[in-house]
């Protein structure tokens, strides 16, 4: 217990001045972290390891929020849990940013959603981060709300969003010519995390492990996966770090399929410790599983 | 009573409607029970729960539960509950209406996150069979310590009651019940992390009524938590309850009845996606004028990320110097809508 009150002191110490960020995922917590520099601190609330859709509410996060001046929400239904840690931290002067909202949102229901369809988002597949040109966005949004409850460091706020974008920029022209031979693979995906990334690099999903967001695969869906595979020479199985290997496993039995664990979020997988890295690690390892 | 509860229901929906222009959350959920005792099995404990939650401004949220069993009683109102939980001065938040009090740990969980489906019988002779829901006023602070700790304070206009639910409607809870005046209540939680994927909670909550029958209640809770992954978890909750009911008669004398002391233990493991199991004891030194123990095993079925569950319960019960008994109990639970995350 001392040591932990003396790392507090001492983080409390540190961390003085400094504008004090809670982000949903550690994706948005390495944006701000970028953007924000040496004056903001930044934690986030889900691990990258675990799946953000379900996070239990737990009192310490609401104890980080209560210190926060500001929280950075997925958004699109994604995070809400947020709301509970939120109102749980009473903590009056957070500004509560939501980094969806300059978002060209993919997969947005035309119709009545109910739970027929599955763990389906009312407002658009909400795995947006994934595209770095929404990665992009979210190093905007975030670079003007800092501005705005920290105005004295609004240029370096402003040299750190350039340099992000830069290097997004150029790490764009490095991928599209590094993984050019990825365009127009077939993919089966476990979860539908994957609708921005397919879409920036040319990617296509085949078909998914859960029948329906959020729903466990049956015996039938997985024999017609199967046949799927068999009959379009699909060769690569793409899942998330968290999901259970057992149903991919069968499948890989069945077929010989490559199985590889994409990082969906910063710091899921080794190596992926910014969200450069991230982006650079997916397409890496979908290469080497397409070109074994 | 009741009629003040649908009226102040209705204001709130009212206020929703008024004030937002989107819709709030609605939720049902169904749960369907199957008893087989003493080689007789019957369907009961059928029931529906209809939750309508939402911000009503920036600062304030609204939470309605209304409960039907599927019989002749009428529609109960468990919860209509105005919290300010947002802009508040020092790490203060209010809760006002009629609400389950932040008194013990099991008292502010919903029946339908119980894996052992029913609530522990001594749980219930200290707390009422549908536990204790009043209208009154709640006031939380956020303790300015480096850990979670809260202090909870709550006026409630009644007390503890000992009403049995009734499945004839013209029978109604306060016809039945022990008549229980204003009660006071408290409860002091912290929280730990004890690494990245354990926790515990720790909490001690007093309860005093506030009229010439003085009943006090104390509750000790400890619950702890291991969730490594998304397929894994194990929760160990346990509490402690001491009640003493003093009757205080004419020319001073007071009548001290016997003081009872009731407990549960329930750990949980879920072991894959979709099961979970686990055990559960629980003990009363007087419960209905003898000592109490039972001993229970639970399994549990969530197909589809808990929107429909399938438990069986298992539970052997001892009662005084009567001969042991054993009962099954079967339920099927579904939820249709958004519901509210369940807190730790």
């Amino acid at each position: 217990m001392i040591t932990r009150i003396l790392y507090i002191i001492v983080f409390a110490v540190v961390g003085y001045g400094k504008i004090n960020i809670v982000a949903s995922t550690t994706d948005l917590a390495d944006i701000a972290n970028q953007v924000g520099g040496k004056y903001v601190s930044t934690i986030n609330i889900a691990r990258g390891s675990q799946d953000p859709h379900y996070v239990e509410v737990l009192p310490s996060f609401m104890i980080k929020v209560k210190r926060a001046d500001m929280y950075l929400m997925v958004g699109m239904e994604l995070d809400q849990w947020a709301e509970q840690i939120i109102d749980g931290s009473r903590n009056r002067k957070l500004k509560i940013v939501d980094c969806s909202e300059n978002i060209a949102r993919l997969e947005v229901p035309t119709r009545k959603v109910d739970a027929s369809m599955g763990d389906i988002h009312p407002n658009g597949n909400p795995h947006y981060w994934l595209d770095p040109e929404n990665g992009k966005a979210i190093a905007r949004t975030i670079a003007q709300h800092l501005k705005e409850i920290d105005p004295n460091h609004s240029e370096s706020y402003d040299l750190n969003l350039d340099i992000f974008l830069k290097s997004i920029d150029q790490l764009i022209e490095q991928w599209a010519a590094e993984y050019d031979d990825l365009q127009g693979l077939n993919i089966i995906y476990y979860h539908n995390t994957w609708p921005y990334f397919d879409r920036h690099f040319g990617l296509t999903a085949a078909a998914f492990i859960e029948p329906k967001p959020g729903i466990m695969p049956t015996p039938t869906h997985l024999d017609h996966l199967i046949q799927l595979i068999k009959g379009q020479h699909i060769t690569v199985l793409a899942m998330e770090p968290y999901f259970s290997p057992k149903a991919p496993e069968f499948i890989r039995e069945k077929t010989g399929i490559n199985i590889v664990k994409l990082a969906q979020s910063v710091d899921a997988r080794e190596g992926t410790e910014t969200y450069q890295k991230l982006i650079s690690y997916n397409l890496e390892t979908l290469q080497k599983a397409y070109k074994p | 009573m009741r009629s003040r509860y649908i009226f102040l229901m209705i204001f709130l929906m009212g206020s929703i409607q008024a004030q937002t222009t989107v819709n709030p959350d609605i939720s049902v959920i169904g749960e369907l029970g199957l008893t087989l005792e003493d080689n007789t099995s019957t369907m009961n404990a059928s029931s529906v729960e209809l939750a309508i939650q939402g911000y009503v401004n920036p600062y304030a949220r609204v939470d309605v539960y209304l409960h039907k069993h599927m019989d002749e009683a009428p529609i109960e109102l468990e919860e209509a509950v105005l919290s300010i939980e947002r802009g508040l001065p020092l790490g203060m938040a209010l809760r006002a209406g009629k609400f389950r009090p932040d008194f013990g740990k099991i008292n502010r969980q919903h029946l339908h996150i119980f894996p052992q489906i029913v609530l522990p019988e001594p749980v219930a002779e200290i707390l009422g069979e549908e536990k204790w829901s009043a209208a009154g006023l709640e006031a939380k602070w956020l303790l300015p310590l480096p850990w979670y700790s809260n202090l909870s304070l709550a006026y409630l206009q009644e007390g503890i009651s000992n009403a049995e639910h009734h499945h004839d409607a013209e029978v109604t809870d306060a016809e039945e019940a022990e008549n229980v005046g204003e009660a006071f209540s408290a409860r002091y939680s912290m929280f730990f992390d004890l690494g990245i994927v354990s926790h515990l909670e720790i909490g001690g909550s007093y309860y005093q009524v506030l009229e010439e029958t003085e009943i006090n209640v104390m509750a000790l809770d400890l619950k702890y938590k291991w969730r490594p992954d998304k397929y894994r978890s194990l929760a160990w909750q346990n509490e402690v309850f001491r009640r003493n009911q003093y009757d205080h008669l004419d020319e001073g004398v007071t009548e001290h009845h016997p003081e009872v002391i009731a407990a549960y233990s329930q750990l949980n493991y879920q072991f894959r996606k979709v099961w979970n199991a686990g055990a559960i004891i629980d003990y009363s030194s007087h419960l209905e004028e003898a000592a109490y123990h039972s001993e229970g095993l639970f399994v549990g079925f969530s197909p589809a990320e808990e929107t429909t569950v399938l438990r069986v319960f298992l539970k052997q019960e001892h009662h005084g110097d009567e001969e042991s008994t054993s009962l099954v109990q079967a339920q099927l639970l579904w939820s249709l809508g958004p519901h509210k995350a369940h807190q730790f």
